[in-house]
């Protein structure tokens, strides 16, 4: 394939970046899965992930994990009443707060190394004896309705909300973890409390460490904090990736001043063999396209395309457009291109540099280790991320090219804006 | 001319020596005779070095008419120069990554991060990019539509009209000043010559930062740095008095207004004064610092009667440390069932701000102490500080920021005091109110989001 101008991949490669030299290593606390990385920085990482996600729960539920883990940081900890949590955090700088995605959850601290054991009883607190205070409970529902409601102002923010109910809409992933206003507004303190007993799990939970620290002291500190967690069988969901083999455009009107559009095709699964491969080729592509839409035909501002890191895994092409179709047309004639003719040695050389400086720069923050280590985790197995700079470098043109046409047999269009700009316009077959 | 060269630099030699005794062990300042100040962050942590040149540009030096131009100018840098033609793809080559460029209101940035192994190579692919840009006009043709689309991107979230309009009302007729993106009607009407209008005013070694940050050592990257940009030729004027930037006429009284649009999902109110600025007030620009971080403590007076109430949904404070009159902006999202009693809370907050019991000695020290492990936070990850270090060269000086944590330590109650009587209580403001046309006409906010 003719060499490419690969302008995006330079301002953002998007893989997950754990290094393979790092001296990362796992243990077992009484019963608990612990991933340790030491460095000799300032500031301390530390997150205690939930398995399962949106499988924890059913859809009239949709966003009670994101705010439970949220609450148990700010709505009273054991000795900590709400305020005193607050003022314990100002004090010394700590942020600690909750959340959860499509298939996982986390509460969260980040400290400098100073006061990391301040940093650490008001985590232990907030993920062993969370008090969900109604009073606080009910404030911070109001604040998750508005953030919910800003959110969907924000027009790339909405249009990824519209994609995952356009491809995932009979499967789990059609439940949004950040939940809606109706089952926001049904949720009680008390909801909450029964709910985090449900999470509260060894098996089902694992902790991620990264800071100035030594393994003793960490591993002294999880048995004295974590020890007493109940320890229930946990098996994890079986999910399925549907296969998007169609070609279909879901279109959704806003009064904007440039249309939003996304595609979203299969991916190979973290742990497939096919995995690294493909994430480079879409790396490619994704140069491609912005090359192509923004470079030489200045269709786009914004244009690209990203690998999701999910159980159920997607690619996503995107760009925000006043010529849909021409845009539309030309994410497929680089989509084809890169399918039929693959990718030069230069060219993927190149890639291979941009992904090692980007994940050396992911590796100087304690926060981005903590949650490369915690995805890889989630998604089989944090070694394995330790080891995708050296499956990077191993990764042949012959492999992208064979993963390309394996997993993208179809796309899902969806279209936030104007839809009367595509009025007659059908995407070619694919 | 050779004497007069000498003699500033023997001027010059004195600071020089002060600001190196005060950098930090592993952060060395070196002034090339062309006017070139190079910094280098040494961090062996990981091996990369970040490359980031700042000029002292941006939208404090536009008026109506070229707002936007410089950021535009800083896009065609990212463009084919006369040492590369297939500017993207050698920056591949050399493993480059996060290149970006920034505009702001007191400085235009252009960075990359790449493999120390490739440091002289980078410094090289800095210079031709920042002095040999070939401007080709089929380029910036192109350049033009796509960062008027960038334009159009911002104009569709809901903040930006609330942000427009605020810059029009807090800075009156010299709103583009501080406006770093522009407008749609000078961007799409650029020319190679206007943009060599902007490189010949601004874009001189005498008005730049080289920052280096990362696993490097200080001299051979001097070394480097002399040997490739030593033939820079500086600028024989100072463009800030050659074309001064106007004084912004003081606000004369509280001005209200309401910004109605089918984007805005949630409320949001924005109150703002004109604060001070490093040329006029240093002083108060460090008591700003500190009574932004008291005030956004949970435990203020302000986050109790506004948070804690459920009147808002979160209240919070920021200075922003500029040469020519930095913003004071107070924003809220307010309750959206309460936003008359918020506004209400919000106004009567304000008197209450310069009271001997407004803050404790407690919230001043956690003040304090908190913009302290902020910097230990901002220099862990270097790749990150070097825009904190480009950032405080242009609004104040290095000088400033390497005094930072010590003079903040010095800000005292009087001192506070005296900041709020003198930029915010009773002062003139302008208040915005971002409001979904359904919500407007429910709260009929024109009848108190006005002058009392």
């Amino acid at each position: 394939m003719k060499k490419s101008i690969v302008a995006f991949l330079i301002f953002s490669v998007g893989f997950l970046s754990v290094k393979a030299q790092s001296a990362t290593q796992s243990f077992d606390a009484d019963g608990i899965k612990v991933i340790f990385k030491p460095t000799l920085k300032n500031v301390v990482n530390v997150r205690i992930y939930f398995r399962g996600g949106v499988t924890n729960y059913p859809a009239r539920q949709a966003g009670i994990e994101n705010i439970t883990l949220d609450a148990a940081t700010k709505c009273g900890a054991g000795k900590y009443s709400p305020a005193a949590f607050r003022d314990t955090s100002d004090n010394y700088g700590i942020f600690t707060y909750g959340t959860s995605t499509f298939d996982y959850g986390y509460i969260q601290v980040n400290c400098i190394s100073k006061y990391f054991d301040k940093g650490w009883d008001l985590f232990s607190s907030a993920v062993m004896n969370p008090v969900f205070e109604a009073n606080e409970v009910k404030l911070l529902k109001d604040k998750e309705i508005s953030n919910l409601k800003d959110e969907e102002s924000n027009p790339a923010n909405y249009l990824d909300k519209l994609q995952m109910r356009n491809a995932f809409g009979n499967t789990p992933y059609a439940i949004d973890p950040a939940g809606n206003e109706e089952t926001i507004n049904a949720l009680t303190a008390d909801d909450l409390r029964q709910y985090y007993k449900t999470l509260l799990n060894k098996n089902k939970v694992f902790i991620v460490i990264v800071g100035n620290i030594t393994k003793q002291e960490i591993f002294e500190k999880v048995l004295l904090s974590f020890g007493n967690m109940p320890s229930q069988p946990y098996t994890p969901a079986d999910l399925k990736t549907p296969v998007l083999n169609d070609n279909k455009v879901l279109t959704e009107k806003r009064d904007l001043k440039i249309n939003y559009v996304g595609a979203i095709m299969n991916s190979p699964e973290f742990t497939n063999v096919n995995y690294v491969p493909f994430k480079m080729g879409i790396t490619g592509l994704s140069g491609n396209i912005y090359s192509y839409l923004r470079t030489q035909n200045n269709l786009s501002y914004s244009a690209g395309a990203y690998t999701s890191a999910l159980i159920m895994p997607y690619t996503q092409m995107y760009a925000a457009t006043n010529d849909l179709p021409a845009v539309m047309n030309g994410m497929l004639k680089k989509l084809k291109e890169i399918q039929n003719n693959g990718m030069e040695d230069e060219w993927l050389q190149h890639i291979k540099n941009i992904y090692i400086t980007w994940s050396y720069i992911n590796d100087q923050s304690a926060s981005e280790i903590t949650d490369n280590l915690g995805l890889a985790e989630i998604l089989g197995n944090w070694q394995y991320g330790e080891d995708l700079p050296q499956l990077v470098k191993m990764v042949t043109v012959d492999q992208i090219n064979k993963a390309l046409n394996q997993y993208i047999v179809g796309l899902r269009w969806t279209i936030l804006g104007n839809p009367e700009a595509i009025e007659g316009f059908t995407p070619p077959p694919y | 001319m050779i004497k007069k060269s000498y003699l500033l630099v023997l001027l010059l030699l004195p600071v020089l020596v002060i600001a190196q005794n005060k950098l930090p062990a592993n952060m060395f300042l070196h002034t090339l005779p062309n006017g070139l100040d190079v910094l280098v962050v040494e961090d062996n942590n990981v091996p990369l070095a970040t490359v980031m040149m700042t000029f002292k540009a941006g939208a404090f030096t536009e008026s109506e008419n070229t707002n936007g131009l410089t950021g535009l100018y800083l896009n065609m840098l990212g463009k084919d120069n006369k040492d590369y033609t297939d500017f993207n793809y050698n920056a591949g080559g050399l493993g480059i990554s996060s290149m970006n460029e920034v505009t702001n209101v007191e400085y235009g940035r252009f960075f990359f991060t790449l493999p120390k192994a490739n440091i002289e190579d980078g410094l090289n692919f800095m210079n031709s990019a920042i002095r040999f840009a070939t401007m080709d006009a089929k380029a910036l043709e192109k350049e033009k539509e796509i960062v008027n689309d960038e334009l159009k991107q911002k104009e569709s979230g809901p903040y930006f009209a609330l942000t427009e309009t605020m810059f029009h009302h807090l800075w009156g007729n010299l709103y583009s000043r501080k406006n770093p993106i522009g407008n749609h009607d000078v961007i799409l009407s650029a020319t190679p010559a206007s943009m060599d209008s902007i490189k010949n005013k601004y874009f001189y070694p005498n008005n730049a930062l080289l920052i280096v940050g990362g696993d490097v050592d200080h001299d051979v990257v001097f070394r480097l740095v002399e040997k490739k940009y030593g033939d820079w030729k500086s600028s024989s004027f100072n463009p800030f008095k050659k074309w001064p930037t106007p004084e912004f006429k003081p606000l004369v009284k509280e001005d209200y207004f309401i910004v109605v649009s089918e984007l805005s999902k949630s409320p949001y109110i924005t109150i703002d004064w004109q604060g001070p600025d490093t040329r006029n007030d240093v002083p108060s620009t460090y008591a700003a610092d500190v009574f932004s971080y008291i005030v956004n403590q949970k435990s203020s007076k302000l986050s109790t009667a506004l948070v804690q109430s459920g009147l808002a949904f979160s209240v919070n404070i920021n200075y922003l440390t500029l040469k020519h009159v930095g913003p004071i902006s107070l924003t809220i999202t307010p309750n959206p069932l309460k936003i008359r009693e918020c506004m209400d809370e919000v106004k009567r907050q304000i008197s209450l701000m310069d009271n001997d019991d407004y803050f404790t000695d407690g919230q001043i020290e956690t003040a304090k102490r908190m913009l302290e492990i902020n910097q230990v936070r901002e220099e862990d990850i270097t790749s990150d500080y070097v825009n904190t270090l480009s950032f405080w060269w242009a609004s104040a000086s290095l000088n400033y920021f390497l005094n930072y944590n010590d003079r903040l330590k010095k800000v005292s109650r009087a001192d506070l005091k005296a900041y709020v009587s003198k930029y915010i209580k009773g002062k003139p403001y302008c208040a915005g109110l971002l409001i979904s046309p359904d919500l407007k006409d429910q709260t009929k906010a024109e009848t108190f989001f006005k002058t009392n």
